[in-house]
C-alpha cells in the first residue's frame, strides 16, 4: 500500500529546509562589507594605508575653531592620524558617527579640522573632527537612543571592502562641556 | 495465494538495450562536451583581457647616473640634496627634507609628465608625494615648460625612520605612457 503521507511530509520538510536556507543566507551586500578594526580611545589602530588614534571625545553646547564659533549639539573628537604606505589621494574623508539608527558625517563647517585632511606617510597630524547632531540627540533616556556612540574612520567615501577604524564610546563616559575647541590641524607632538 | 510481483516501471516489451540512453542523447552529449569547455574558455579570455587593460605599467628601471630617452625627450640623471630643517619650515623638526632634481632635455615636442613620487626601495617600501604645497614652495614640473631644457625640482618631507636607498618614479605622458624609475641614493 502506498504511503500517502510520505509526499506530504517530504513537501513540508522541503518547505522547512527552504526557509532554513533563506534564514541563513547572508544579505546581498554582506560580501562587500568593510573590514572593521577596533580603535579604542587612546589606542593606535591600523587599517589599509591608515593609522589613527582617538585621543579624546567630548560633547559640547558650542564649538570654536580658528575664530569661528557655532552653538548646537556637538561631539568633538580629537585624533592623531597618518598614512602608512602612500600619500597620493590619501585624505581622512570617511568620518562618521552612528547613534541609534542614524549615521552622521563629520561637519564641514569648522574651517580647520582633520576631516578631509591629507595624511603624510610616517608623519602623524593631530587635530579634531566635529559632528553636529540634532538637538537632544544625546539626551539620556531619549527614545531609541542606545547607550553608545560608534565612530568610524577611513580614507574612502565608499567604505565597501575597505578597512574602517571603529571607536565605541559609551554615552555614560562622554564628557559634556559648555564650549569645546576643535583643535586646528598640526603635526602630532609639536 | 499467489505472489504478486511488481516489476516497477519496466514492462515487458519496453525493455531497452544497454547504452540506449547514451545513443539517444549522443548529439546533446557531444554538444555539452563542446560547449562547457567553450564557455569556460570564453569567460576566462574575457576576464584575462579586462585584467590586462587594467594592469599597471611596469616602471622602466634607469641605471644610476644614467639618462633615459623616451618620447623624444632625455630624462635624468636624478640627483638629490639634503636640506637643513629650520623653524621656517612648517614641518616636524625631526623630519628629513630632501630636494630631488631631474634634468629634462626635450626634443621637438613639449614633454609631459606628472609630479614625481619618492619610494623606499627597502624597509616598508613607502611612497611620498612631493611636498611643494606643504612647504609653500614653487616647484617645477613638466607643465608648460616648452622645448627648452629645464629641471624638475621636487622637495620631499620624510619621517626620520625613512630608509634609503630611494628611487623617484616619474610618470610620463606620451602616446604610450610610461613610468621612469630613477635612483637617487640614500
Amino acid at each position: 500500500m502506498t504511503r500517502r503521507w510520505v509526499p506530504a511530509v517530504a513537501g513540508a520538510a522541503l518547505v522547512a529546509a527552504a526557509w532554513g536556507v533563506t534564514a541563513v543566507t547572508p544579505a546581498e551586500d554582506s560580501a562587500e562589507q568593510p573590514f572593521v578594526v577596533a580603535a579604542p580611545v587612546g589606542m593606535r589602530a591600523e587599517g589599509r594605508n591608515l593609522a589613527l588614534t582617538v585621543t579624546g571625545v567630548r560633547a559640547a553646547d558650542a564649538v570654536v575653531n580658528e575664530g569661528w564659533r557655532a552653538e548646537g549639539e556637538w561631539v568633538v573628537v580629537d585624533v592623531e592620524s597618518e598614512a602608512t604606505r602612500m600619500e597620493t589621494g590619501t585624505l581622512l574623508q570617511f568620518v562618521t558617527l552612528r547613534l541609534g539608527g542614524r549615521t552622521y558625517r563629520a561637519s564641514e563647517r569648522p574651517p580647520d579640522s582633520m576631516f578631509g585632511h591629507p595624511l603624510s606617510v610616517g608623519l602623524p597630524s593631530a587635530g579634531s573632527v566635529a559632528f553636529e547632531l540634532p538637538e537632544g540627540a544625546l539626551d539620556a533616556g531619549a527614545a531609541g537612543v542606545p547607550d553608545e556612540l560608534v565612530l568610524r574612520f577611513g580614507l574612502n567615501l565608499d567604505d565597501r571592502l575597505d578597512s574602517v577604524l571603529e571607536t565605541r564610546v559609551p554615552l555614560d563616559d562622554l564628557e559634556h562641556v559648555g564650549e569645546a575647541e576643535i583643535a586646528p590641524v598640526d603635526w602630532a607632538g609639536s | 495465494m499467489s505472489e504478486v510481483r511488481q516489476e516497477g516501471s519496466v514492462r515487458p516489451g519496453r525493455r531497452r538495450r544497454p547504452g540506449g540512453w547514451w545513443r539517444r542523447n549522443a548529439a546533446a552529449l557531444v554538444a555539452l562536451a563542446l560547449l562547457v569547455p567553450a564557455t569556460f574558455g570564453i569567460i576566462s579570455s574575457n576576464e584575462a583581457s579586462t585584467n590586462a587593460t587594467r594592469a599597471q605599467i611596469v616602471p622602466i628601471e634607469v641605471e644610476w647616473g644614467q639618462t633615459y630617452d623616451y618620447a623624444g625627450t632625455t630624462w635624468g640623471p636624478a640627483t638629490v640634496e639634503e636640506l637643513p630643517v629650520t623653524d621656517e619650515h612648517d614641518i616636524p623638526q625631526d623630519a628629513r627634507l630632501i630636494e630631488v632634481t631631474i634634468p629634462v632635455v626635450p626634443g621637438d615636442e613639449e614633454p609631459g609628465c606628472f609630479p614625481p613620487t619618492l619610494l623606499e626601495t627597502g624597509g616598508e617600501q613607502r611612497q611620498w608625494d612631493q611636498s611643494g604645497i606643504l612647504l609653500g614652495w614653487n616647484t617645477t614640473s613638466c607643465a608648460l615648460m616648452g622645448t627648452e631644457p629645464f629641471d624638475i625640482v621636487a622637495p620631499f618631507v620624510l619621517p626620520p625612520d625613512a630608509e634609503g636607498p630611494f628611487v623617484v618614479d616619474l610618470e610620463l605622458v606620451a602616446d604610450a605612457p610610461a613610468i621612469l624609475r630613477l635612483p637617487v641614493g640614500d
